[in-house]
């Protein structure tokens, strides 16, 4: 893709750790942290409402959900691909998972793994096709993305889940409280977060997913099977698609065939702002999932603020934009410094 | 002999195209069969304008963006833009040629835009364009705002092109959809420019090193596809006589079909213009006999994605019998030439 860019190599840097690019690559995360700390304290000081307990829960619990899908889509973007599919996934999942809830109550909490498990088959197709079969994963999601969404629809038939459907072990679990004061939603956010961070960063598979994303052919040639690592790299997106899909309905309590439409544009957006480049094979999940708690507040103290839905939607747009043509800039210059490192090693 | 291997090679260099004629002529007998109102020149002729006019279109810029490797999801978007400002502008009492001028020159801008902010950085375009679709939506909304225009907001010269039909029969908007083919197949297989925008798509680096300004072709491609989105705003006031800031937000993936199914190789540098004809005909076909069937929307966007993801998962299934076969070939050959040794 970026053969057009030909990045200057005649660079000399004296200490290419000290560049500020490095220096922002490195502390990407704590930049997103930084970012959503400044417009909190914006919204504290233009709204009154913002710094109440039952709003920062609000945003809070908000952003859970988001943070799980950022982490899923987090994962498949680090090796270089997209999965614009989740909304649709996350619908067929909610909606056959609830159903089978409706209609076997007696069954009971095991059912937890029917939308885990329809993910995950979600998931898989998609992996299989854009890993195996090497076609351009945006084409490949965008496909998958209409014909879950029908399958859902035709499934559907007319019918919708509705609050009484939806059993109390199901509510007891998602909104209750283990912990006393922590939802159980925040506790199994942030046990996906930890659990997919740290196989990402100290599992075998998690290095080759970076190995990827951050250079394909330089990965095959090392000897990595790309497309198992790619398929392996969708059905984790599938799986925790599909359990955002059951914490998605039950927080809700509504499924609808259209459940979520439109909601790859926030978590793809969470992903970028959150420091994980599209170029794949840099960034962490945990910036993903701060990516989304960024995203929910902001929306949230926009609503607040009292600005139009026209705001907002030109706000995401620009995050994603601009966050991915600072990150690109970033990596230009590192590029840049890595290159000439490597010129003044061979001179010596 | 050699007229007959002329044939053959033909039927193989466009055996993609070949396949799609052939599809093309089942799906209209399925569809005569599958209801008798479908077999008439006046309907056929309609429900192609009505359901491939402005996909049609579309897919047109879609293409040329493909062609050199890059995706511009943000078209549907500046045809929304357009819509609502060319309602905004008949309200205004402004003339026609020159609201038509104006926003098509609006249109060619927002595309280039895109391709600018993609070059001059190079970014990865698919992130880009979803986040500049998300913007023009909100630019969409801010000029439509939330209710949008009804019929009454359009003057009769903004609804011609996409209303009358030439004696009833013919709609202007499918002549102007055959006219921008003939020009694209102009621009795409008969110009310089046309070749050059292979060439980028086939290897950037080479062309660029055979002296040809790359990023220049490659933010033109995405004014062209602003500019196709622009006339496409133009034949859906007509068609439907109204405007909103969600207008076609859903036929990306129907515009997607028709390029993957056309045989456009979605990483950019393969593909006729022919293929895409024959893949447009053959949705709108099936679409259209679909619709005289009484099957309903959702399944309909099923059974099209599906087409899509078959059209994705063919030609991987053909590549890999015929890399066995070629292996076969070639071990034959090997034992023949050690044979003769």
């Amino acid at each position: 893709m970026s053969g057009a860019a030909l990045p200057d190599s005649r660079m000399t840097v004296e200490a290419p750790g000290r560049h500020w690019s490095v220096i922002i690559l490195r502390n990407r995360v704590i930049g997103v942290l930084i970012f959503e700390v400044i417009i909190a304290v914006v919204f504290v000081f233009s709204s009154k409402q913002f710094l109440t307990i039952s709003n920062l829960n609000t945003i809070f619990l908000n952003a859970c959900i988001l943070s799980i899908l950022a982490c899923a889509e987090g994962v498949v973007i680090i090796t270089r691909n997209y999965d614009v599919s989740v909304a649709s996934t996350l619908a067929l999942a909610a909606f056959v998972g609830f159903d089978l809830i409706k209609k076997y109550p007696e069954v009971g909490p095991v059912l937890v793994l029917v939308p885990i498990l329809i993910g995950l088959v979600c998931g898989l197709i998609n992996g299989a096709i854009v890993g195996y079969g090497k076609v351009s994963s945006i084409f490949v999601t965008l496909a998958t993305l209409s014909v879950y969404r029908g399958i859902v629809t035709v499934y559907a038939q007319g019918h919708q889940i509705e609050p009484k459907d939806i059993g109390d072990w199901v509510r007891n679990t998602v909104t209750g409280s283990v912990l006393p004061g922590i939802s159980n939603l925040a506790l199994i956010t942030l046990a996906v977060i930890v659990v997919v961070s740290v196989l990402l960063r100290y599992t075998r598979i998690g290095r080759q997913i970076y190995a990827i994303g951050s250079n394909p052919s330089a990965s095959t040639f090392y000897g990595l099977k790309v497309s198992r690592v790619v398929l392996g790299a969708y059905a984790l997106c599938g799986a925790l698609t599909g359990l955002s899909g059951f914490l998605f309905a039950a927080r809700s309590s509504y499924v609808v065939p259209w459940f979520a439409q439109g909601l790859e544009l926030q978590v793809i957006g969470s992903v970028v702002v959150g420091g994980i480049s599209v170029l794949g094979g840099s960034g962490n999940v945990v910036g993903a999932a701060l990516g989304a708690m960024v995203l929910t507040t902001m929306d949230n103290g926009l609503i607040l603020v009292g600005t139009s839905e026209v705001i907002r939607q030109l706000l995401y747009g620009a995050a994603i934009v601009g966050a991915c043509t600072f990150d690109a800039i970033v990596l230009q210059q590192v590029s840049g410094l890595l290159k000439s490192r490597r010129r003044r090693g061979t001179r010596r | 002999m050699s007229a007959r291997s002329g044939f053959r090679e033909t039927i193989g260099r466009y055996s993609w195209e070949s396949i799609l004629v052939v599809f093309v002529l089942c799906s209209v007998v399925a569809a005569s069969l599958l209801s008798p109102l479908y077999l008439n020149a006046f309907q056929i002729l309609y429900s192609l304008q009505q359901t491939m006019g402005i996909a049609g279109i579309l897919a047109i810029g879609f293409m040329v963006v493909v062609l050199v490797g890059e995706i511009d999801l943000s078209l549907p978007a500046i045809l929304a833009i357009c819509t609502v400002s060319f309602a905004r502008l008949s309200v205004l009492g402004m003339p026609f040629g020159w609201s038509a001028l104006i926003l098509l020159a609006l249109a060619t801008a927002l595309g280039l835009a895109n391709g600018i902010l993609v070059v001059s950085f190079s970014l990865p375009s698919m992130a880009v364009t979803l986040g500049m679709m998300g913007v023009y939506r909100a630019v969409a909304l801010w000029i439509g705002g939330y209710e949008g225009f009804g019929a009454d907001a359009f003057g009769p010269a903004y609804i011609f092109v996409g209303e009358k039909a030439i004696a009833g029969v013919v709609p202007v908007s499918l002549l102007l959809l055959v006219a921008l083919f003939v020009i694209a197949y102009l621009l795409v297989h008969r110009s310089v420019y046309g070749r050059l925008l292979y060439a980028t798509g086939n290897n950037r680096r080479a062309t660029f090193l055979s002296g040809h300004n790359v990023k220049a072709i490659i933010a033109s491609t995405y004014g062209i596809g602003g500019l196709m989105a622009g006339i496409g705003a133009l034949v859906y006031i007509g068609q439907y006589q109204s405007a909103r800031s969600d207008n076609e937000a859903n036929i990306l993936l129907f515009v997607v079909a028709c390029i993957a199914l056309g045989g456009v190789n979605l990483a950019g540098g393969k593909g006729t213009l022919f293929g895409l004809i024959m893949s447009i005909l053959l949705l709108g076909t099936i679409q259209n006999g679909m619709g005289l069937a009484n099957i309903n929307g959702p399944v309909q966007v099923l059974v099209i994605g599906l087409i899509l993801l078959a059209s994705m998962i063919v030609p991987l299934g053909i590549r890999a019998v015929g890399r066995v076969r070629s292996r076969e070939e070639r071990t034959l050959q090997n034992s023949a030439s050690a044979g003769s040794k």
